[in-house]
């Protein structure tokens, strides 16, 4: 954004109310994100998933789709 | 306050009386014709797809006998007099049941998103670039024109048996269906931030953070949360045909005639989709009346 033609001190000084952080409800949102986060990552290592069978497979699929 | 009622000539009156007769005569005559014309259609359909009521009659004792043993144990006795018995794999079906919901939640976490990315380039309100939208919105559609379960039949034949393949198939529809309701969402925003932005030189990612994302967050943590409800269901399905989850032990279970098997793990899935049913749908009313989230 083009910053420099704006004097932000003044819109803060305005406007103070627009710019007071909410550090409960960010902290939440990083809660829940890392939360998601994790169980996503779990989910895989419980999947058990055979990473060396993802290569090949899609190979396998792009064979498929070309026949 | 008293009032008067004007009392039209008799005149008058009969004529609109005989309108209002016509009206309602048309009215009879055109639902009776929209119900002649349903009522071909569906026996015309019922004769192409070959379906007999005979057969349907005839057979019904069949289906009615088949609920019956469902509820009855190895032993002859009623489920519900030995829940213990019923319940015996109770375990094992707990796990798959737990191993369905990640993968529906790994599928639509995917899903969503790419979903996510690939919807503010779907919008034309956001992207200028007109063949930009026509292919993100191709792409799209073909992710979700293709059923989950024809996807996950193809990757099972690539990646072999197990949850991987469900959770592809998930995500690359999820993709799509969300995909689909994501830029209808962004097309309708108001473009009045999005053009204050850009007036003061924000480049896209800026524009979309500012401008697009607070006004659509909301609804689309709501979308995300209904297609996981789907997915769950969904992915009970997709263990049908190989590709992991509570479905692949019910239909094992359904081929070996294990009965009270069959009911046993079909009142947890009923169970466990219920609650997550009840718990989403909390979770979207919180979102909406909350109305934003960014």
């Amino acid at each position: 954004m083009n910053a420099g033609a704006i004097d932000v001190d003044a819109i803060k000084a305005r406007h103070p109310a627009f710019f007071v952080a909410n550090w409960r409800g960010r902290g939440l949102a990083v809660a829940i994100i890392v939360a998601m986060a994790a169980i996503y990552v779990g989910a895989f290592a419980y999947f058990d998933v055979p990473w060396g069978r993802l290569i090949p497979g899609f190979r396998q699929l792009a064979w498929f789709v070309a026949k | 306050m008293p009032h008067a009622v004007v009392r039209l000539p008799d005149r008058q009156l009969a004529a609109l009386a005989e309108s209002y007769r016509r009206a309602g005569r048309r009215r009879c005559v055109n639902f009776l014709l929209a119900a002649a014309v349903l009522l071909i259609l569906i026996g015309l359909s019922a004769i192409e797809a070959e379906v007999d009521p005979k057969t349907f009659i005839a057979k019904i004792g069949g289906f009615t006998s088949y609920f019956d043993r469902l509820m009855t144990l190895d032993s002859g006795a009623r489920v519900w007099t030995d829940p213990v018995s019923w319940f015996r794999s109770f375990k094992r079906t707990a796990r798959l049941l737990g191993e369905t919901i990640l993968m529906a939640y790994v599928g639509t976490l995917t899903g969503g998103l790419a979903a996510f990315g690939l919807n503010f380039v779907a919008s034309p309100n956001l992207t200028g670039n007109a063949r930009l939208v026509f292919v993100a919105r191709r792409f799209l559609e073909f992710c979700r024109t293709v059923p989950d379960i024809v996807f996950a039949l193809i990757f099972v034949v690539a990646f072999g048996l197990g949850p991987l393949p469900g959770v592809l198939a998930l995500a690359i529809h999820s993709a799509g269906a969300l995909g689909k309701q994501f830029f209808e969402t962004t097309e309708n925003i108001d473009m009045k931030p999005v053009e204050g932005l850009r007036a003061v030189g924000a480049s896209w990612v800026q524009t979309i953070r500012f401008a697009a994302l607070p006004q659509v967050i909301a609804s689309f943590t709501t979308f995300a949360l209904l297609r996981f409800e789907i997915n769950v269901r969904g992915a009970t399905v997709l263990g049908f045909v190989g590709a992991g989850g509570i479905g692949q032990d019910l239909m094992e279970a359904i081929r070996k005639f294990y009965y009270s098997d069959v009911s046993a793990i079909l009142v947890m899935i009923i169970v466990v989709v219920m609650a997550i049913d009840i718990s989403t749908q909390y979770l979207r009313r919180a979102l909406l009346s909350k109305g934003r989230l960014a």
